[in-house]
């Protein structure tokens, strides 16, 4: 193999496996026909035409029916939405020299301690933008997408290097993500839609100035601008223009484009919100917890907060993918269906996501032995880690170990009302029993290729990596970048368990793939995570993300609607 | 169904299969020919198309071969390929058409300088 040969297969990476795998020597084949003799290293366009491809494929724009259709639809959406809120970011909550004649209506709108963040600089990015959209040529457009995107995925480095504030990640991320949604989907828009995207992009952001103006009078201590009311009403700005693309969906035949407009657009808006904020100082918590409200710092039943908000809103939004991506899959008329078909392979791809589970709760829980760990919780925590390694053992063995994990955490709490002892949160036994159940009904699923030892202790210990990671991402966040001295190890435990959130969720995708079906561990699976998210979610409806509750609504009125258009109503 | 009309690659793509079975490189040449090297197809592209041609049941794979070491796969036109091709073939005509005796019209009554 020469140099650019083994340069051309380093790019291929970009593609999935399975389809390096079929598809890999062909396409190598291609590209070193193609290239110039003499040559070394792949030319830069070729190298970037790759990635951008391999990027496609592992979204399935090419493949996906109805896809490529909708980020075409969802992208001039995502354009307006990312410059209103730009806008109203930067106008509203950025401490920068403004226009007088806005200064007369902003300045009482304006929390008293604004200040700049590296987040004008995307701000501004967003608004040529439009501008070249409404205004400019095709080139112009897409160079302009392209540079607000990168600006708005570069801030958190940028913040870092200049040493200046930047806004939260949830906006940070909602900007990037409707970039990529704009630049994938753009097309040379005609001249009215040119017009409406920008009027609408306008009248958003003024919207978004006047709930900001309405709100204000009761505005509560503790509101910090940029967390709240900013990201609520951002939210409450992508909720609206989700609801319009729902009903579009639901006026358009086919309606699969629209119905993957909408899921895009979801996706990135399900990280906005919640409408009311948790309390943020202990003592309007401890008033909350007097009224029986809040139970962040009384550790009394599971917490429901802007992490689990947002986790759950972007799992709704996967799960919801996956089911559609079947369901097209199944009714495609051609076989060439993406992804494996038939019953056995999608109940594989669901074994294997369920055992995961089983790898998640030893992963996090290595990390809460280490942060905060009671007597009663060193048995939960070590039958977890037991269990997650036993994975190279037997069939049985693995059965048996996980079926001891889940005793010894269920029986926890019993041990400590019985020898009034401290025993593990709710929070930490319920995360810990809902994965168990998940990964004990993965046992009873087909085995994934291949399945020796060693390569199932791969997968389990890359769960277990995962869970570890992401809960010392969001420990060491909420402890102040610091891995010791935890202020607050009840609350760093709660928010860390609602990381389970994400197996559970990748889990139930699998399982609504794998649907209809009459697999008992599917329905266990499916039982067990809807129990666990419910738990956590439900009493803290008002904790949710417009996004969220307008995605549950539209999945609540979905079942009616199909029945209707059945019907012929 | 595939979106209507055609884009040009895709439509170049699928001439390029016409008159029989191509290999992607040979598709990449016989793409540059047909549009006088003005279309320049890159492989990442290139595959991106077949993906949806094969996932839409326009093309499908025909044969592999291999040729100095290297995989080289064919790719053929299918029956509803070929029919969404003539459709377009037809569109395409019929715009052509217009537009020629539009502007054979417009000869006939410009006025004439004397």
């Amino acid at each position: 193999m020469d140099a650019l040969e083994r340069r051309y297969r380093r790019l291929l990476l970009a593609y999935p496996a399975e389809y390096r795998r079929e598809r890999g020597d062909e396409l190598v084949g291609i590209l070193l026909d193609d290239a110039a003799p003499g040559r070394t290293r792949p030319e830069w366009r070729e190298a970037a035409d790759l990635v951008l491809g391999g990027l496609r494929r592992r979204a399935g724009l090419d493949v996906v029916p109805g896809l490529a259709a909708g980020a075409r639809n969802a992208a001039p959406y995502a354009l307006a939405l990312a410059a209103a809120l730009s806008g109203f970011l930067l106008l509203c909550f950025e401490g920068v020299p403004r226009l007088p004649v806005f200064e007369v209506i902003l300045r009482p709108l304006r929390p008293a301690s604004s200040w700049p963040t590296v987040g004008i600089v995307s701000y501004l990015c967003w608004l040529y933008a439009l501008g070249a959209y409404s205004l400019g040529r095709p080139a112009t457009a897409r160079t302009a997408l392209g540079l607000a995107t990168a600006a708005s995925a570069t801030v958190p480095l940028l913040a870092a290097a200049v040493g200046l504030d930047r806004p939260p990640l949830w906006t940070v991320g909602t900007l990037t993500a409707f970039g990529l949604i704009a630049l994938v989907g753009y097309r040379p828009p005609p001249t009215h839609q040119r017009a409406i995207t920008a009027a609408c992009a306008v009248t958003a952001a003024v919207g978004a100035t006047a709930l900001l103006a309405l709100r204000m009078p009761d505005r509560q201590p503790g509101w910090h601008g940029y967390y709240q009311p900013a990201i609520t009403i951002s939210g409450l700005l992508v909720a609206a223009a989700l609801a319009v693309v729902l009903l579009r969906a639901v006026r358009a035949r086919p309606a699969t484009p629209w119905l993957w407009a909408a899921l895009l657009i979801g996706l990135p808006g399900a990280w906005l919100g919640p409408w009311r904020l948790e309390p943020q100082t202990a003592e309007a918590a401890r008033a909350a917890n007097a009224a029986g409200d809040a139970d962040w710092f009384g550790f009394g039943a599971p917490h429901f907060g802007r992490l689990a908000q947002t986790l759950l809103g972007a799992c709704v939004v996967v799960v919801a993918m996956g089911w559609l991506r079947e369901r097209l899959a199944l009714t495609a008329a051609t076989a060439h269906a993406p992804g494996p078909t038939g019953a056995r392979p999608r109940l594989r791809r669901l074994g294997r996501a369920a055992r995961a589970a089983t790898g998640w709760a030893g992963g996090l829980s290595a990390f809460l032995w280490y942060v905060d760990a009671g007597p009663l919780a060193h048995p939960v925590f070590a039958a977890w880690l037991l269990a997650a390694t036993a994975t190279a053992l037997p069939l049985r063995a693995r059965r048996l170990a996980v079926t001891l994990a889940l005793a010894v955490t269920a029986l926890a709490p019993l041990c400590a009302v019985l020898t009034a002892t401290a025993g593990p949160r709710p929070a930490v036994t319920g995360a810990l029993l809902a994965l168990g159940v998940v990964g004990l009904a993965g046992t009873f699923l087909p085995p994934a290729e291949p399945d020796r030892a060693g390569a199932r202790l791969a997968r389990q210990a890359g769960a277990a990596a995962w869970a570890a990671a992401g809960a010392v991402a969001v420990g060491v966040y909420d402890n102040a970048w610091s891995l010791r001295d935890w202020s607050d190890p009840g609350r760093t435990a709660i928010l860390t368990t609602t990381l389970a959130l994400v197996p559970l969720s990748l889990a139930a995708a699998a399982a609504v793939r794998a649907l209809p079906s009459r697999n008992r561990p599917l329905w266990t699976i499916l039982a067990a995570t809807a129990a666990w998210t419910g738990a956590l979610a439900v009493p803290h409806l008002s904790s949710w993300g417009p996004v969220l509750l307008l995605a549950t609504a539209a999945a609540i009125a979905a079942g009616p609607l199909a029945l209707l258009r059945r019907t012929g109503t | 169904m595939s979106d209507v009309p055609l884009q040009e690659p895709t439509f170049l793509v699928l001439t390029a299969l016409a008159d029989g079975p191509r290999h992607g490189y040979g598709v990449i040449q016989e793409v540059a020919a047909l549009s006088d090297n003005r279309v320049r197809l890159r492989a990442g592209t290139l595959y991106g198309a077949f993906d949806r041609l094969e996932a839409q049941g326009f093309i499908e794979a025909d044969r592999e071969e291999i040729v100095d070491g290297r995989l080289r796969r064919y790719y053929r036109l299918t029956d509803s390929g070929a029919a969404l091709l003539d459709a377009e073939a037809q569109r395409l005509t019929r715009n052509a058409e217009a537009a020629t005796v539009r502007l054979r019209q417009r000869a006939s009554t410009e006025p004439r300088l004397a």
